[in-house]
């Protein structure tokens, strides 16, 4: 994978966005030497998240988190993928690798000492990001254990998504900005009964093949948790 | 560990209920990095979010968190043969057993709920809930009528006798099991959030299965916004209220149930009857630990609002859904806690 792919996939993790458009406005953002802006989104692929970590943190504290809280999540990643950073600023991808500050001058670095970009099998995922106001489901991700097997747009539509859990599968139903569990080889079909979930922070869970489905994106109900 | 000493429990738990909302004031807070971390346990998916300084720091304060938990269900999960309730239910009918102190501690509490509740919160419903199969991944079943009152004799707590001096549990009726599912996740949220107090996070969230308890504010300064998940309307919200420092905790007949013969079994079983219990969709309650939200949950979803309604001053705070699907709560929730239904 090179890395304008890596740019591609991390892309739409972190924020949906539409790479073909902000490519080429990022590459000119990079050359005219902006710093990036809020809302902030920091996307790391790497096969050694603790140490990764440990660099990063002392940079994060001194040069956004001076600022603004953060939040942060990490997934496991499974197969092979493309050891890299991604940095979005403002919806904009920032290259790194021609730094106009601090922050950036701290990334590159980083990445030069973890030898990214580079192929890794089973890498972590780690995601920065700062609070925002929108509001908007942006996609769905399917997690088995905690890894991220799968993402899916929101505005696909799909009947029957089979997703393959520790003990059998699932099936997933996307329409019309809903998703729900249509199927499951569990016996209980408790996940069958917990409808549709259309917000972001809402969950489909099947507990005996440990899938979990969530809807990504800024909280929409501006609810931090769900008491069911 | 005893929270709450049974003389002191109520009057205490409803200082806390009524005050709590008027010392629990938003303030500004220093940026933080807010972690949040997701992990399979006590059948059902656990979230943690903690809010700290440093990402490390607050990583390895949810994995001692979760460890605890995890310690917790291997102890008390009835459906493991190898965990302590396991061991009890395979043999204390036959000679007293001997179990922790951490164990023997969270049986004397649950005798207390029960006769607190005069056994409408019953532990020895286990030998009903293994005829339901609502604790197993097995299929859920309707008992046949004479099984179900044959095992109905054997629910009742007042056969459990517990021994201080030695730590011993016995069952007085040979068959007895115990199922500690009504208190033991939030005894396990409790734990979780004590371990990450011992950690240095004061700030978080934990959700295990949607049983909450939320410590502190939220980075933005404000109280922690919760939703009550709608009984019938699954994708929607029934209400929203604001959290800090205390736990929420619902028992419905939405999630774990079947339809057989077009009627819906679900998985809160009235102790007197050995059927799930009919009158409410769901009851929701906030109180100051989650081990007490867990279990008053399932003891007023049994009880029911007029009941209820006869126990004031309540050392916890309600909101019941009835069959029609007419909501009742306390009115002091919306005063305190910002409770709004959604319309």
């Amino acid at each position: 994978m090179k890395r304008r792919d890596f740019i591609k996939q991390i892309s739409f993790v972190t924020s949906g966005l539409v790479l073909s458009n902000t490519l080429p406005f990022f590459l000119r953002k990079a050359a005219a030497g902006e710093a990036p802006r809020s809302p902030f989104q920091l996307s790391i692929v790497t096969d050694r998240p603790d140490e990764v970590l440990t660099k990063l943190e002392s940079l994060l504290q001194s040069q956004v988190l001076s600022r603004s809280s953060l939040k942060y999540a990490e997934y496991t990643l499974p197969g092979e993928h493309l050891s890299d950073m991604a940095l979005i600023a403002s919806g904009r991808l920032i290259n790194f690798y021609r730094p106009q500050d601090d922050l950036t001058r701290g990334l590159m670095e980083i990445a030069r000492q973890f030898g990214m970009p580079r192929r890794v099998e089973n890498p972590v995922l780690m995601q920065f990001s700062q609070d925002t106001a929108d509001a908007q489901p942006e996609k769905l991700q399917v997690f088995v254990r905690n890894q991220l097997v799968e993402e899916i747009r929101f505005e696909d539509h799909r009947d029957y998504f089979r997703v393959a859990g520790i003990r059998g599968f699932i099936a997933l139903s996307v329409r019309q900005g809903k998703a729900s569990i249509v199927e499951s080889s569990c016996r209980h079909k408790t996940c069958m009964n917990m409808g549709a979930i259309r917000r972001p922070g809402q969950n489909l869970i099947c507990i005996p093949n440990q899938v979990r489905v969530v809807v990504a994106g800024q909280n929409a109900a501006g609810v931090d948790g769900i008491v069911y | 560990m005893a929270l709450f000493t049974k003389s002191i429990r109520w009057p205490f738990l409803v200082v806390l209920l009524y005050g709590g909302g008027l010392f629990a004031q938003s303030k500004p807070t220093a940026p933080v990095f807010e972690v949040s971390t997701t992990k399979f346990l006590l059948g059902t998916q656990v979230d943690i979010i903690a809010l700290g300084k440093s990402v490390q720091a607050a990583k390895k304060a949810c994995y001692f968190a979760f460890r605890e938990m995890e310690r917790i269900e291997n102890t008390l999960s009835s459906h493991r043969a190898d965990s302590e309730i396991g061991k009890l239910n395979a043999s204390a009918a036959q000679r007293p057993v001997r179990v922790s102190a951490e164990t023997f501690a969270i049986l004397q509490r649950a005798l207390d709920y029960s006769r607190q509740f005069h056994g409408l919160f019953d532990i020895s419903i286990g030998s009903i809930s293994v005829l339901w199969g609502f604790n197993e991944d097995g299929d859920i079943r309707l008992p046949g009528p004479d099984t179900l009152q044959q095992k109905l004799a054997l629910v009742d707590y007042r056969q459990i006798r517990l021994n201080p001096a030695d730590t011993t549990v016995r069952f007085l009726k040979p068959g007895m099991r115990v199922d500690l599912g009504g208190i033991a996740k939030g005894y396990a949220i409790d734990r979780a959030a004590a371990m990450l107090r011992q950690h240095g996070i004061r700030q978080f969230l934990i959700n295990a299965g949607g049983d909450i308890y939320a410590s502190g504010l939220k980075a933005d300064g404000r109280k922690w916004r919760i939703g009550i998940k709608h009984p019938r309307q699954l994708s929607e919200l029934l209400a929203t209220f604001e959290l800090t420092d205390f736990a929420v905790a619902t028992s419905g007949d939405y999630e774990r149930y079947a339809i057989i013969d077009d009627k819906r079994y679900h998985h809160i079983l009235d102790p007197r009857t050995g059927y799930p219990a009919t009158d409410y969709r769901s009851v929701t309650v906030l109180a100051p630990s989650a081990e007490a939200a867990d279990v008053w949950a399932t003891y007023l979803f049994i009880l029911g609002w007029p009941q209820y309604k006869k126990l004031q001053p309540s050392p916890v705070l309600a909101l019941f859904v009835d069959h029609s699907g007419t909501v009742y709560y306390d009115l002091a929730w919306k005063q305190k806690y910002g409770l709004q239904l959604v319309e």
